[in-house]
């Protein structure tokens, strides 16, 4: 039992992660606009979180060390203090991005405007950190994230040509009236998407929550390679839906409205009353993730004692962090601003991000003073290293390409 | 110091930036302590120099960072604490030096509470559930 | 003094030509024993090199493992490494600090065998 409860961290981990508001907006939008032709960027992905996850969560496993932890310790404090700033923003704008997820997900089942549900929201984010044992956190989430199935349940219902989807995800092409400069920058909104930092963060500071040793490698692997594929067929279910909904009328999603169309499109009221519980689960998943690696960052750079595995007494500062990270999410949301802009900054700066964290791990999954003799192979490090160049590039591009296409006009 | 032949090492050598600097400090159960943050060294009449201490806060911390975000560390810790200087953790409590820092005394034994102290009695404290154990 | 003040000085040798910059400083556990009976940990000597930067990650001289581009990456870094012994250096107090030896003679990190207790 205790295998199979394990096995929910991954799950969590990944809907969370993969399917978070970042990934609802980032595949609804691009499915809208681009059809299929952008359907690629999702397994590549979902093969460099795998890769990167389980580097971490070995490295939890092996070392008792959670990924922040160590960054300081091989960028020395100068360079891991910046990684630290720049990681931490990017964490707490995700957060926000969530928390405004969440309340459009509760505005859509009741019609009461968002805005009124953000300090409801923040607080109950707060509250299940504080309260909610990390276990139970988990598996309740996670499973009630899995609900997003629907979105695959609807795509299959809309009864596709599966030929035409095949050939048009394998021969990405631009549709009429779209540039490549836009298409690769949302190329690397969606890979942003994808690989966030703080599902690393999470998901290794969760493995030393749980107290992982070497012998729950295992289990460490499961979660990976079971959570995130599955994120990724959501993922990509939710870009075939929005492609076969939106995209031949012309109509680019943004709203979340959209988002969660197809599903009532497909499968009357009862679909849409499932897709809003599992957007709202997903989202409120992800904002409990990113709410406690924003606590988990600055713990770790700084040394204090961090984790719902002690007395909140024990770990005050990290508590203390966590409640001020999400006070400022809820304050920035009161703002007005559009929630799903608010989303996809935080997807691009995601992968601005993505080096900063990716290259220590790299380097620490290769070091036997760590890792024994579970350094990495030679297919991790072959992968390793093939992505690492892809997440410099992206990294390098996303901001110039931002600029250029002024976010993806 | 000079003409006197290098002493050769004996016993387990580290370097200092890449084996205890910035490192984890843990006591005996695994409890976070804090960061190796510096080393307080002592100089023997013969030259010979040795670790004496752990430092470690914002006072030690800031130096390291250096340019205008460590001073203002520095500063900011200055002024909150009253001109204290950096927490101290005498070497010799030091049990075992590996991915993690091993101490052997309780965090509570040791003067480097004053921030996680301030935090815990001006906000956390006051949170109902904030002593209760976790689920 | 701070073992911090030690890094990132600048190290010339006797005649003043410029060796590098104090990236680490190595330690030996053998000095007298403590109050539990361990021993203290002694300095046996800088590692200082030619770049200002510090160490590059954590790898140290030839890195046997790992992706093949940052092998490659930290090789090129280490090279003009050296190590100067505790006992040839003249003052602590002097910037820069002063080794009593001539550059020619400080050996490069890479040459050294390689220390007990180490993987």
């Amino acid at each position: 039992m205790k295998r199979l409860l394990a096995v929910t961290l991954g799950i969590l981990t990944a809907i969370g992660g993969f399917v978070d508001i970042g990934d609802l907006v980032a595949n609804a939008l691009v499915g809208s606009r681009y059809g299929f032709a952008l359907a690629w960027v999702v397994p590549v992905g979902v093969v460099g979180i795998c890769l990167y996850a389980e580097m971490c969560g070995r490295v939890a496993a092996i070392s008792g060390r959670p990924v922040f932890d160590l960054i300081r310790e091989r960028l020395g404090p100068r360079l891991g203090l910046a990684n630290l700033a720049a990681s931490f923003l990017v964490t707490a704008l995700t957060l926000t991005a969530e928390i405004g997820g969440v309340a459009l997900a509760l505005e859509l089942a009741t019609s009461v405007n968002y805005l009124l549900w953000v300090p409801l929201v923040g607080f109950l984010v707060w509250l299940v950190i504080w309260r909610v044992g990390f276990a139970r956190m988990e598996q309740v989430f996670g499973l009630a994230g899995l609900l997003l199935i629907v979105f695959a349940v609807a795509l299959w219902k809309l009864g596709p040509d599966w030929g035409q989807v095949l050939h048009d995800a394998s021969h990405p092409a631009l549709p009429p009236g779209e540039g490549l400069p836009t298409y690769l920058y949302y190329a690397i909104a969606l890979f942003g998407a994808a690989m966030t930092p703080y599902e690393v963060f999470f998901f290794s500071s969760g493995g030393v929550e749980e107290h992982w040793t070497r012998r729950d490698v295992g289990v460490a692997r499961s979660n990976v390679f079971i959570g995130f594929p599955l994120g990724g067929v959501l993922s990509l279910a939710i870009m075939g839906c929005t492609a076969l909904v939106f995209f031949p009328l012309g109509v680019g999603v943004d709203t979340l409205g959209q988002v969660a169309m197809p599903p009532a499109v497909a499968l009357g009221k009862v679909g849409l009353a499932i897709v809003l519980v599992g957007i709202f689960a997903a989202t409120f998943g992800a904002a409990l993730e990113t709410g406690l690696s924003a606590g988990y960052t600055v713990a770790q750079y700084f040394g204090w004692q961090w984790g719902k595995f002690v007395r909140p007494l024990q770990a005050a500062r990290f508590h203390g962090v966590t409640l001020l990270t999400i006070v400022v999410g809820v304050m920035v949301m009161l703002t007005t601003v559009d929630p799903i802009k608010v989303t996809e900054y935080s997807i691009v700066f995601s992968a601005v991000a993505l080096p900063l964290t990716y290259l220590p791990i790299l380097i620490v999954a290769n070091d036997p003073e760590y890792m024994g003799e579970r350094v990495n192979g030679r297919i991790s490090n072959t992968l390793g290293t093939v992505y690492l160049v892809i997440v410099l590039a992206a990294s390098l591009a996303a901001i110039p390409l931002m600029i250029a296409t002024k976010a993806g006009q | 110091m000079s003409g006197v032949e290098p002493r050769p090492a004996e016993g387990r050598v580290y370097d200092a930036y890449l084996h205890l600097l910035d490192r984890q400090v843990v006591d005996p159960d695994g409890e976070l302590i804090c960061k190796v943050d510096d080393l307080e060294l002592e100089l023997a009449e013969d030259g010979t120099a040795y670790v004496r201490a752990i430092l470690t806060g914002p006072a030690a911390l800031g130096p390291r960072i250096g340019g205008a975000p460590g001073a203002l560390m520095t500063a900011v810790h200055a002024r909150l604490s009253g001109g204290a200087g950096p927490g101290r953790i005498p070497f010799h409590l030091v049990a075992d030096i590996g991915s993690a820092v091993t101490v052997s005394a309780r965090p509570a034994d040791l003067p480097i509470r004053g921030f996680e102290d301030w935090v815990r009695t001006t906000i956390i404290d006051a949170i109902p559930g904030a002593s209760d154990a976790p689920e | 003094m701070r073992l911090s003040e030690l890094l990132g000085r600048e190290v010339t040798d006797r005649t003043g030509v410029r060796i590098g910059t104090v990236i680490d400083v190595r330690l030996a556990q053998d000095g007298p024993p403590r109050a539990q009976g361990q021993a203290a940990l002694r300095i046996t000597g800088l590692i200082v090199s030619p770049r200002s930067s510090g160490r590059l990650l954590g790898y140290e001289r030839t890195p046997k493992e790992g992706p093949w581009l940052v092998r490659m990456l930290v090789l090129g870094f280490n090279r003009g490494v050296r190590y100067v012994p505790w006992e040839w250096v003249d003052r602590i107090d002097t910037t820069p600090l002063r080794v009593d030896r001539a550059a020619s003679e400080i050996p490069h990190l890479r040459d050294l065998p390689t220390p007990p207790g180490r993987p």
